[in-house]
């Protein structure tokens, strides 16, 4: 035979293993040794794969030796001891496992349950804040919004007017460029055979190059088709491009009708291209009559910035703000109107990242209750053990060397319970991802990523160590004769044996404890949320959103609106229906400043922002929103009729605070004709952009006095969703057969659509609590019931000399109680220092009171108690002749 | 006076007993053959090269051969140094060992 050559892979690790050997031992030595293990492979027989593992095993021991060798050397003395024989005493632990593979490999599950809570956890963390976004140098990136100074310096913001890009975001030595797109805009797609919507916002030329981000075919837009005329293109999004053209490669070129308009296809951007993903882009032609000083509070533009080098976000916004106040000075001082810079990363992550963190400061939690319950079974192990480890001292084994078998059982335990949790963690994020949990949508798909798998072996070996240094700890202390003398090398160890998994077992008392308060508070908030009146009556509410064929006529609009409600109501069984812009709780939000006519002299806000609802007369009583004073919209409120708003009652206060807002005027640029209208009612209040805050306040106008070409159509019926679905679309094609009906919904999926964020938080976080307090009852149970094997035959002594019931259940409570006191006393400590954190996970959170923390700490006794049931029943047990003979 | 650590005491034996045939590959076969034990590659050859570190052994190469893609084999001698070493270690643990009751080793 001949030595193994031959075949590239193998000709590359004889190479790389020549190398590394040379490297370590100098050429001549290496030489003899490539030379030993060439001549021992050439000897062996069996096929080339088996030889090749032979060959690979071999030599990847030898290159370990030679390393631990170095290591040896380079660290002398005591180091090099323990680098010394780590190969070997890897060896020993694994033999060690494989003879009694009971409570490893509980220690392993226990592990591999633990690192996937982190694991997962920190895969999320990592999506959020670690990964780049896909643009370049996104750090610098920042989204530009137009902000109202509120009362108590609060702000709202919005999006910007155009006359805002060019003269003020344009023009500002903070920004070395910005880019913008329409906010919320959809075109119909005449395919030929059917009418589709999609969303079409338009875009200027520079946000692409902006953002680093090239055509994927054909081009991007150019500056000379920002006019209007010459705009009749289109770009596709990749995703709209493999769905509506198959990936058709010639796509460039060809044409698509757009609200009934032919438009060019120019190119196709890439996945990722933008903040938002619309189906197609369209340029941002906008003629002179934009930027005329009164379209000024015409907020449509989403705009992201990209900071000048040594620029940050707040210096931006300080010039931002300069130069506005400079342009419009007026709108500077009596709005407090201001431009403002927000790092698009945290934009674009907002609450998601807030709830991460404090997950996964409980996922960390977790993992320590985890190692101080694997270090309690690995003492205890080692405690079994003891008459072996005495032996082994007689024998000369140093106790540098038990810690260090100590260490590498944990660490061999540790890093199976780490691979297994590597592989969970890749479920349940195939799980996430396709949950579409909206909490997660910004961060995409979610994967074991290089640095996840870094993560956890720095997890695994942070865990080995803190889980190994108990019984290493306690394996430098065995001296043969106190083993002999304490334990007479029966299972109940040693003195300091017990006083180390008692301290092991307070740990996870407290942490655990940490915990449940955690999981308290998120519960008490989630509780909250849930009884939130959202304002409106979600229940048997059914939802259609609707939308105007394009080219019509404001008027011809409103006659169509009204045609279809109409239509609509008169379904059998829909007891009332009505039109609104966009239903509470659906994210859509349409915000507008507006003037008063006449304002107090003593009102001191004067941001004039309102959240903007075009409605028809019938949304009121079928939504269930409650007119409080003057009257809701009627049907006399017609295009031709006086322009008319009704507030809510959090608008009202805010402008017209302690007076009734009916019959004062207003000034806003909705209306077909006019401008001004008059207040007529006020109604009652909705939560819109979340359960858990307030909104700002509402403005209702009548749909016909300002018919938007996007509605939604609300139906208060008996009838459950799968039989008002059909009949609310049959309805709408017999009045208005041009009309897509985008979307029915129930309109109970939106209020649990807003809770179930907090909901997955908190169950996760319930997950973790529960978990950790399993973990701290095992400890419990194990820890008392080996004391009571310990102390049988003390046990049996006290009974036999008269000792009740009442004094043995006494003797093994007492100890339940002091590890429970010393426990609680930490956990309390820290669950009110961890607070912060943890109160963040949902929304609008309760505080850390005391008396949550006094009923999680009474909750543990009750769990402390409940572990410590079977020792006391094994106590009581004890026959006091038995214990004494057998003992 | 240096000592020599319970493995390194194997490995000088091994040398010892092998005489002039003592390399690498057969070190390793008369360990396994006499102890029952299976030390890895990596243990052997990082000691036998501490070994001579220190000075307790000595090497000389061989004729390179074929099978050993052309490769020469190393030889290894005890110095003076490493008998007096290993003598001494031996010479503790008997010592050591002295009236001190043991259970008799299992036979592999």
């Amino acid at each position: 035979m001949s030595a193994p050559t031959g075949g590239a892979p193998r000709r590359l690790v004889r190479s790389v293993v020549g190398a590394l050997v040379t490297m370590l031992a100098g050429r001549d030595h290496a030489d003899a040794m490539l030379g030993d293990l060439d001549e021992e492979a050439a000897a062996r027989s069996g096929g080339a794969l088996l030889r090749g593992f032979w060959y690979a095993r071999e030599a990847s021991s030898l290159v370990a030796g030679l390393v631990v060798e170095r290591a040896r050397g380079a660290l002398g003395g005591a180091g090099a001891h323990w680098a010394g024989a780590g190969w070997d005493e890897l060896r020993t632990a694994f033999r060690g496992i494989r003879r009694r593979p009971g409570g490893p490999a509980l220690v392993a599950l226990t592990m591999a349950v633990a690192l996937t809570g982190v694991t997962t956890v920190f895969s999320l963390v990592h999506a959020a804040w670690l990964r780049d976004l896909p643009w370049d140098d996104d750090r610098a990136l920042v989204r530009v919004f137009s902000a109202y100074g509120g009362l108590d310096g609060a702000t709202s913001r919005t999006a910007v007017a155009p006359e805002v890009l060019r003269s003020v975001v344009d023009a500002s030595p903070a920004l070395v460029g910005a880019g913008a797109w329409t906010v919320g805009e959809t075109v119909h797609f005449d395919t030929g055979e059917k009418t589709v919507r999609l969303d079409a916002p338009r875009v200027t030329h520079g946000l692409f190059g902006l953002l680093g981000v090239e055509a994927e075919r054909g081009r991007l837009f150019t500056p000379e088709e920002e006019t209007p005329g010459a705009d009749a293109v289109v770009l596709l999004s990749d995703a709209f491009w493999r769905s509506a053209f198959g990936g058709d490669d010639d796509v460039v070129g060809r044409t698509m009708v757009l609200d009934g308009a032919a438009h060019r296809i120019v190119g196709v951007v890439p996945p990722a291209a933008a903040p938002v993903e619309p189906d197609v882009w369209r340029p941002l032609a906008l003629g002179p009559e934009w930027y005329v000083d009164g379209r000024l509070g015409w907020e449509m533009l989403d705009v992201v910035g990209r900071l000048a080098p040594g620029t940050d976000a707040p210096a931006a916004t300080r010039s931002l703000s300069e130069a506005f106040a400079a342009r419009s000075p007026d709108r500077a001082q009596r709005l407090r109107q201001s431009v403002v810079a927000v790092p698009l990363r945290e934009e674009m992550l907002g609450a998601t990242g807030r709830v991460l963190l404090g997950l996964l400061a409980a996922a960390v939690l977790v993992v320590l209750v985890a190692c101080a319950n694997v270090a309690t079974l690995l003492v205890a192990r080692f405690e079994e053990r003891a008459r072996d480890i005495a032996v082994r001292r007689s024998l000369g084994a140093t106790s540098g060397a038990l810690a260090r078998l100590a260490l590498m059982e944990s660490a061999v335990v540790c890093a199976l319970g780490g691979a297994a949790g590597l592989a969970l963690t890749q479920l349940a994020l195939a799980g996430l991802t396709r949950s579409r949990i909206d909490l997660l949508a910004p961060l995409g798909r979610l994967q074991v990523s290089p640095a996840v798998v870094l993560f956890t072996l720095l997890a695994v070996g942070g865990t080995a160590l803190v889980v190994g240094l108990a019984p290493a700890y306690r394996a430098r202390r065995v001296e043969a004769q106190a083993v002999v003398r304490e334990g007479g090398g029966r299972a109940h160890g040693t003195r300091t044996g017990a006083a180390t998994r008692r301290t092991l077992v307070v740990v996870e008392i407290a942490l655990a404890l940490v915990l449940m308060s955690g999981v308290a508070v998120s519960l008490r908030s989630l509780h909250a949320l849930t009884r939130v009146d959202p304002g409106f009556r979600p229940g048997g509410l059914v939802a259609a959103r609707l939308e105007m064929p394009a080219g019509r006529l404001a008027r011809e609009r409103a006659a169509g609106w009204d045609r279809v409600t109409e239509r609509v109501a008169a379904i059998p069984g829909v007891d009332a229906a009505g039109l609104v812009y966009a239903l509470p709780l659906t994210g859509t939000a349409w915000s507008a400043s507006f003037s008063l006519v006449d304002p107090d002299p003593d009102q001191a806000e004067l941001e004039p922002g309102a959240n903007m609802r075009p409605a028809s007369p019938g949304y009121f009583q079928a939504a269930g929103l409650k007119v409080v004073r003057g009257r809701g919209l009627s049907e006399a409120d017609g295009p031709d009729a006086l322009p008319v708003v009704v507030v809510d009652e959090t608008l009202g206060r805010r402008f017209w605070p302690g007076r009734s807002p009916v019959g004062r005027r207003v000034v806003l640029g909705v209306f077909l004709d006019r401008d001004t209208a008059t207040v007529v009612g006020v109604v009652s209040d909705v939560r819109d952009q979340g359960l858990h805050a307030p909104d700002s306040g509402h403005m209702y106008f009548p749909v016909a006095q300002s018919p938007q070409r996007t509605m939604t159509l609300v139906a208060r019926s008996t009838r459950d969703l799968p039989a008002m679905g059909p009949a609310l679309r049959e309805a709408v094609r017999e009045v208005e057969p041009r009309m897509p009906v985008v979307s029915v919904e129930r309109a109970e999926e939106r209020v649990r659509a807003a809770l179930a964020g907090p909901r997955v938080a908190t169950l996760v976080l319930a997950g973790f609590g529960a978990v950790a307090a399993l973990l701290a009852a095992l400890g419990i149970f194990g820890v008392v019931g080996w004391t009571v094997r310990g102390r049988i035959r003390e046990i049996g002594t006290r009974v036999a000399l008269g000792a009740a019931r009442r004094d043995v259940m006494a003797l093994v409570l007492g100890q339940v109680g002091r590890l429970w006191v010393l426990g609680a006393a930490l956990g309390v400590a820290g669950g009110a220092a961890a607070g912060a954190t943890l109160d963040r996970i949902v929304p609008g959170g309760a505080a850390v009171e005391p008396w949550v923390l006094a009923l999680t700490a009474a909750a543990m006794g009750v769990l402390a108690l409940l572990a410590a049931l079977v020792p006391v029943v094994r106590a009581l047990a004890v026959d006091a002749a038995e214990a004494l003979r057998g003992g | 006076m240096a000592t020599l650590g319970e493995f390194e005491v194997l490995v000088m034996l091994s040398v010892l007993r092998l005489g002039d045939a003592a390399y690498g590959v057969a070190v390793r076969k008369e360990l396994a053959a006499r102890t029952g034990r299976n030390p890895s590659r990596g243990t052997v050859y990082a000691t036998l090269r501490r070994l001579e570190e220190k000075g307790h052994v000595e090497s000389q190469l061989g004729e390179p051969t074929a099978e050993r893609g052309g490769r020469a084999k190393r030889f290894l001698r005890p110095t003076r140094a490493g008998l007096e070493a290993l003598s001494g270690s031996l010479r503790d643990l008997d010592r050591m060992r002295e009236g001190v009751g043991l259970p008799a080793p299992e036979e592999a």
